[in-house]
């Protein structure tokens, strides 16, 4: 966590956190892992990592460091890979991550004054 | 918000669920430990304050304070699937707005205008107009989470306001600027 200047965005798609707009369902995927059929997926899953993560290292040289030409993943993409076996943090990730969080300027001060009482 | 709830529940525990009701809170402040006390008449359980001696696993118990309250969950689906689905449940409290005294606290929680609360539509029969307090995020046992009642779940579109305005009140960083290059 503190090598946030070795920022690479690309590789944030594999994890899934953020990746290029594409609506998936939401609902229908949920089941998928839920009823079992995880694992006849396996298979298409591990050539899909293999896949990206080719593409990705191809790709990398190549991206320039924060260009925001694509949207931001919704809730129903983050799901995603995790649901579908990437259970581990891809080699820098934090780094990258810690970059990007650094290199943004944060949401502006709030007035807290008029904040409801803790109810709990 | 207006269309943050489901018609009809999702089949499993999900995230941006709500459930009625969960006992949520903190230790209570002088911390006070306790240990079991002799079994009352009917088989009731007594506790007294004692100095802190957990059992073996390193876990004890100690006096809390805090309300039963309807919660929303927080934690990201194939999480809660984790563990044989056994694991701690990530949630916030919920409350209804009409508790607050102030109307610059309602205008503030009901227009969503400050990150730490999530403004919820009432459903009939069910809650009133309600917030989500992000500020009191607890984890609560998985068994007790099984013995809550699930009322609503979100919709794809609520649950994407819900963790914007997790990423906003933990972060503050802002969930538009998250982007990578094509």
């Amino acid at each position: 966590m503190n090598q946030f200047e070795s920022y690479m965005p690309g590789a944030w798609v594999e994890d899934g956190l953020i990746k290029p707009v594409m609506k998936v369902s939401y609902e229908v995927d949920r089941r998928k892992t839920r009823r079992g059929s995880w694992s006849s997926l396996q298979p298409v899953i591990a050539l899909s990592i293999c896949a990206i993560t080719a593409s990705v290292a191809l790709l990398l040289p190549s991206v320039p460091y924060g260009v925001a030409d694509v949207d931001i993943v919704a809730s129903s993409t983050t799901t995603e890979s995790s649901r579908r076996g990437i259970e581990t943090v891809p080699d820098g990730y934090w780094d990258r991550l810690g970059a990007a969080i650094t290199s943004v300027s944060r949401l502006p001060a709030q007035d807290a004054s008029f904040d409801p009482p803790i109810m709990v | 918000m207006a269309d943050c709830w489901e018609g009809v529940l999702k089949p499993d525990l999900s995230q941006g669920d709500l459930l009625s009701v969960v006992l949520v809170g903190t230790a209570a402040a002088p911390q006070t430990a306790l240990k079991r006390g002799s079994t009352k008449k009917g088989g009731g359980e007594s506790w007294d304050s004692s100095p802190w001696k957990p059992e073996g696993n390193g876990i004890g118990h100690f006096l809390g304070k805090g309300r039963n309250v309807a919660v929303i969950v927080l934690s990201q689906d194939c999480e809660i699937d984790k563990h044989d689905g056994k694991g701690p449940v990530l949630v916030a409290p919920v409350h209804p707005v009409s508790l607050l005294q102030s109307p610059e606290a309602r205008e503030a929680v009901t227009n969503r205008k400050r990150y730490p609360f999530l403004p919820l539509p009432h459903i009939e029969g069910v809650i009133e107009d309600s917030y989500a307090d992000l500020r009191c995020i607890t984890y609560i046992d998985r068994e007790l989470i099984n013995a809550a009642e699930r009322k609503k779940s979100m919709t794809a579109a609520g649950v994407d306001d819900l963790v914007k305005q997790i990423i906003a009140f933990i972060t503050h960083v802002p969930f538009e600027k998250l982007v990578v290059p094509s």
